[in-house]
Order: C-alpha cells, then sequence, then structure tokens
C-alpha cells in the first residue's frame, strides 16, 4: 500500500496521480499508476451513495463512448460491504476498472486524495497531472482533444 | 449551519443484563431531502465523534445511517439528538428498540431504564416483553408538523409539555 505524510493531505491540481494499489472486482491488484499515459478519471463513489449510483448512469455511456480516446475511468468503491459494492458494479453495468477499498471516509486513498464527500472525481492528464476536480464531460472531452 | 432536514430513525437496543442495566447498541439516522447527507464526511465525522458510537455504518435502501454503540455504554437519546444538531441537522424521527421485561403499556403510565423515565401515548394498551420498538415523541425527535399535532393532546398527556433529559414520552409501534 503507501503512506500518508500528513492527515491534511490531498491532491492539488498539478499533482502526479499517486502510485496506488487496490484489489479489482476480480480481486486482482491494480496499480493506478500503470494508467499514465491515458487520460484517467478517478471516481470515489459507494454503493450506498445516492448520487454515486445516479452519476453511474451517465459514466456507462460517457466511458463506452470515449474509451478509445485513450481513456480510462476508475472508480474506487469505499463500500464497507464488498458483496454490495459488486452487486452495485453489475446492477449499474459498470465496465470501466473498479476498484475497492473498504473504509469509508477512513479509506486510505480517500484520505490522499482528500474526499470529503460522495461522489467526487479527479481528471488526470496522459502525463498523469491531475488537471481538474469534479471536472464536467465538456471538460473530459477537452482534455482528451489535447495532444 | 446548513439547513438539511434530517429523518433520524434509530433503532436504539436496550440490552438488558441481569441486572436490568438497559444498554442501546445500534441506531439508525435516515436522511431526506435533495442532498445525500450520508455522503458528506463532515456528518460521518460528526457521528463518529460520538463518544458512544462505535462504527457509523451507510444504508442506501434506507438512506440511513446505522450507527453501532460501544458495548457497556449508556446513550441518553437527548445527548445524541443534541450531537445531531450540533452537527447542523434535525431529528425527524427516532424509533428505539428496547429490552423490556413485562413491561404494561398503557397511556400515561411510565416505567425507568437508567434512570430516565418513558411515559407511554397513543399506544395500544398491551403487556410488552422483550425487544419492542417505540418511537420517542418529545419534541425534537418528531417533525414540527408533527409536533403541532401532539401538543394537542397535552391536555391528555399532562407531562408531554415537559420535556425533561430524563423524561421522554414513548408510543409503541
Amino acid at each position: 500500500m503507501f503512506t500518508i505524510a500528513s492527515a491534511s493531505a490531498q491532491l492539488e491540481i498539478g499533482d502526479t496521480l499517486p502510485d496506488l494499489k487496490l484489489k479489482d472486482n476480480q480481486n486482482k491488484e491494480v496499480s493506478i499508476s500503470a494508467f499514465k499515459g491515458k487520460t484517467v478519471l478517478v471516481d470515489f463513489w459507494a454503493s450506498w451513495c445516492g448520487p454515486c449510483r445516479k452519476a453511474n448512469k451517465t459514466l456507462v455511456p460517457f466511458y463506452k463512448k470515449h474509451k478509445s480516446q485513450n481513456f480510462e475511468a476508475i472508480s474506487i468503491s469505499v463500500d464497507t460491504d464488498k458483496v454490495k459494492w459488486l452487486q452495485a458494479i453489475v446492477k449499474d453495468k459498470l465496465v470501466h476498472t473498479q476498484l475497492i477499498d473498504p473504509n469509508g471516509f477512513d479509506a486510505a486513498s480517500a484520505l490522499l486524495f482528500g474526499v470529503e464527500a460522495l461522489p467526487t472525481t479527479y481528471l488526470f492528464s496522459a502525463a498523469g497531472k491531475l488537471v481538474a476536480i469534479d471536472p464536467t464531460e465538456k471538460q473530459i472531452i477537452d482534455q482528451l482533444k489535447k495532444k | 449551519m446548513k439547513n438539511v432536514k434530517i429523518l433520524f430513525a434509530a433503532m436504539l437496543l436496550l440490552v438488558a443484563a441481569t441486572t436490568a442495566q438497559a444498554q442501546i447498541t445500534k441506531a439508525e439516522l435516515t436522511a431526506t431531502g435533495l442532498t445525500c447527507s450520508m455522503c458528506s464526511k463532515a456528518t460521518y465525522k460528526q457521528l463518529v465523534s460520538i463518544p458512544e458510537v462505535e462504527k457509523v455504518e451507510t444504508d442506501l435502501n434506507k438512506t440511513a445511517f446505522v450507527l453501532y454503540f460501544k458495548q457497556g455504554t449508556n446513550v441518553n437519546v437527548g445527548s445524541l439528538k443534541k450531537k445531531v444538531e450540533d452537527a447542523g441537522f434535525s431529528v425527524g424521527q427516532l424509533i428505539v428498540t428496547m429490552k423490556v421485561d413485562n413491561q404494561k403499556a398503557e397511556n400515561n403510565t411510565s416505567f425507568t431504564q437508567n434512570n430516565i423515565s418513558y411515559t407511554f401515548m397513543n399506544s395500544t394498551p398491551k403487556l410488552l416483553s422483550g425487544e419492542v420498538k417505540v418511537k420517542i415523541m418529545d419534541k425534537g425527535f418528531v417533525t414540527d408538523k408533527e409536533y403541532k399535532q401532539l401538543v394537542k393532546l397535552a391536555k391528555q398527556y399532562p407531562t408531554y409539555r415537559e420535556a425533561t433529559a430524563n423524561a421522554y414520552h414513548i408510543k409503541t409501534l
């Protein structure tokens, strides 16, 4: 895993995509820094978060439409109940990268990113730099157009 | 102060040991409104900061916080309410599950657990035994609208207006 420098650690614009390793929904360990080179949207959510589930409805078609443009979406769930997490993935028909850090707001990844509310999304450039927090679809599309 | 309206539905499990020491082990906190109160770290932090709370879980189906209390702690629903209000929202409903032993539920009669008295109101007379669900009826534990209706019954329930931290009115469910 990783250590947190301070309790108030949180990502700021320009910061690098952290070298964070979490288990995916196949129970495989995935390093999010491995996605450097792609435009990456990191999405913090939980199965019990109504607004997150609603956002999934727009993320699914958005991802399908844009994944060929060197784009990856990484959802990090902070669900403490893995069963509910897996059920939500199936129900919401999520096909992008699904990771879990099962410790609610105290999840190390949520602390590292500085998540204050769910959902919160972080957009990283292909160079692995944070370019926007809670970007609009247009901001993501504009970022995908940049070379 | 956030203007977030919260329904507070708490399952307070009063575990009667051999000494009949009541103990609250769990509470469900239900949120309503446009915002997802459960999705705010600030609200979560406030709830986990309650000394009696061991852990806080969430339930989408009930849009509820589920509060688990530490063993051996005595939770006064009044101090729980205050903590909720300190967090910037209000209690809309509080339902407690308490363990009672052959308790007659009769309107205007009271029983005491942990130095806190509970008086029945609007209840169907029956004999209660084991774990029972009751709703706290006092001001601040029901919606303002509901309280306006309930206070009209003050003649019927003379103690109702005298809300104190150690005396509550309950309705059997």
